[in-house]
């Protein structure tokens, strides 16, 4: 069984934000408009989180977040009704048809990642992804590692009678990162890829000592450490 | 929580198609897929359009009510207002592929016997609800997903720990994404 996985090399990462927005319009990610966002309401599965400097201005430390999908999530433990749990892929899902919108799983996740609808920003239509939903007012969505498309992945694939290549589901992010700071697998598997970033020397989990085990590998920007 | 959304609605077909005559072996032979051109590769299995009732119709003979319903509307080319019969919630995704040409399940595993009908179905044959769904993706896996029976058994569905079997996989986000 996969255990899907993801590292991101803040190394190869330039902050130029196309995962952020092939995740948008992958996921009928809404824009909430400029008085919500002011509100701090923006939604943004994926989000690039930017440090600056002020002794070294010009200069910026980029850390793109997605959902870090925990292998021990905090979000889904608090949830009274079971609409966020942990499938048997390790992926957090979320469905929003059960969702009552208490947003105690927003308040129990440490990374923020999880987002609130405080309206509903769109309707269903066209130019919208017809593979995933649009969420409407009062409930609460998250990055899902694109899971649509590991449905359509393993169709193909048991369409062409073979398992699932590696390569074959990659999530919107991945495929739109150009500088290929993102590589995205199954963390179970220790000849893939993702798995031997994993196991660097550079990789970090987000808030490690909380005992999330997130499954978003990070690894620590070498840069850094020469210039220092 | 006034609104059922699995009401059914009976609803009344502009042309009473009888589907044994187009499917039975005896007769025309059709399979499902030649007019549901979707129903094998797409999400939506869809209905025919006029032109494909007309590739046959139009130089055939007009001997019951049905079939000189629909000459009226060829000869005057206007597209046939058929009801919807089977519908799924909107927070839900489902693919006919997925289960036709992929898994291999009979058409009928769903819509029931509808081969043997001589007029349009007023109601679906089956019910097609969440536990309906789960019911057949559980006994695949063996039964390892609890639905929650507080609420009739549409209550959440409790995820354990499952053993994902190839195409008998009770994802809960593969239906509600």
């Amino acid at each position: 069984m996969a255990l899907w996985g993801m590292t991101i090399d803040l190394d190869l990462c330039t902050g130029c934000q196309a995962c952020a927005l092939a995740c948008k319009a992958e996921n009928n990610i809404p824009d909430v408009g400029t008085v919500d966002v002011r509100r701090g309401r923006r939604i943004a599965w994926m989000e690039v989180l930017v440090q600056t400097d002020p002794h070294h201005p010009g200069r910026a430390r980029f850390l793109p977040r997605p959902c870090l999908h925990c292998d021990d999530p905090p979000c889904t433990k608090v949830c009274p009704v079971f609409a966020t749990f942990r499938d048997h892929n390790g992926t957090v899902g979320q469905v929003y048809a059960q969702c009552i919108g208490c947003r105690f799983c927003m308040a129990a996740c440490p990374y923020n990642a999880k987002y609130f609808n405080w309206r509903t920003y769109h309707d269903p239509g066209p130019g919208q992804n017809p593979q995933v939903s649009v969420r409407g007012k009062g409930v609460v969505e998250k990055c899902t590692f694109c899971h649509h498309r590991l449905l359509l992945a393993e169709d193909r694939a048991r369409g062409e009678g073979r398992p699932l290549a590696p390569g074959d589901y990659v999530p919107a992010c991945v495929e739109a990162c150009p500088t290929g700071a993102i590589t995205f697998g199954d963390l179970a598997d220790p000849d893939s890829a993702v798995a031997h970033q994993a196991r660097s020397p550079r990789a970090f989990r987000l808030l490690e000592e909380l005992g999330t085990r997130p499954k978003v590998i990070h690894l620590a920007a070498r840069r850094e450490r020469d210039h220092a | 929580m006034g609104v059922n959304r699995m009401a059914v609605v009976p609803v009344v077909q502009p042309v009473a198609f009888p589907h044994r005559v187009h499917v039975d072996s005896e007769t025309v032979g059709l399979s499902c897929d030649i007019c549901h051109a979707g129903a094998l590769t797409q999400t939506g299995a869809g209905i025919p359009p006029l032109w494909l009732c007309a590739s046959c119709h139009a130089a055939m003979p007009t001997e019951s009510d049905a079939a000189r319903d629909l000459k009226a509307f060829i000869d005057t080319d206007r597209p046939i207002p058929w009801q919807r019969v089977w519908r799924l919630p909107a927070h839900t995704f489902f693919s006919h592929r997925t289960h036709t040409a992929v898994a291999g399940i009979d058409c009928a595993a769903c819509h029931g016997d509808m081969a043997s009908l001589d007029a349009p179905p007023i109601v679906p044959l089956k019910t097609l609800t969440m536990a309906d769904c789960i019911a057949c993706h559980t006994r695949e896996q063996g039964g390892e997903r609890q639905v929650d029976q507080r609420r009739g058994g549409q209550g959440p569905v409790r995820p354990v720990s499952a053993s994902s079997s190839p195409g008998g996989d009770a994802d809960c986000t593969a239906c509600h994404r």
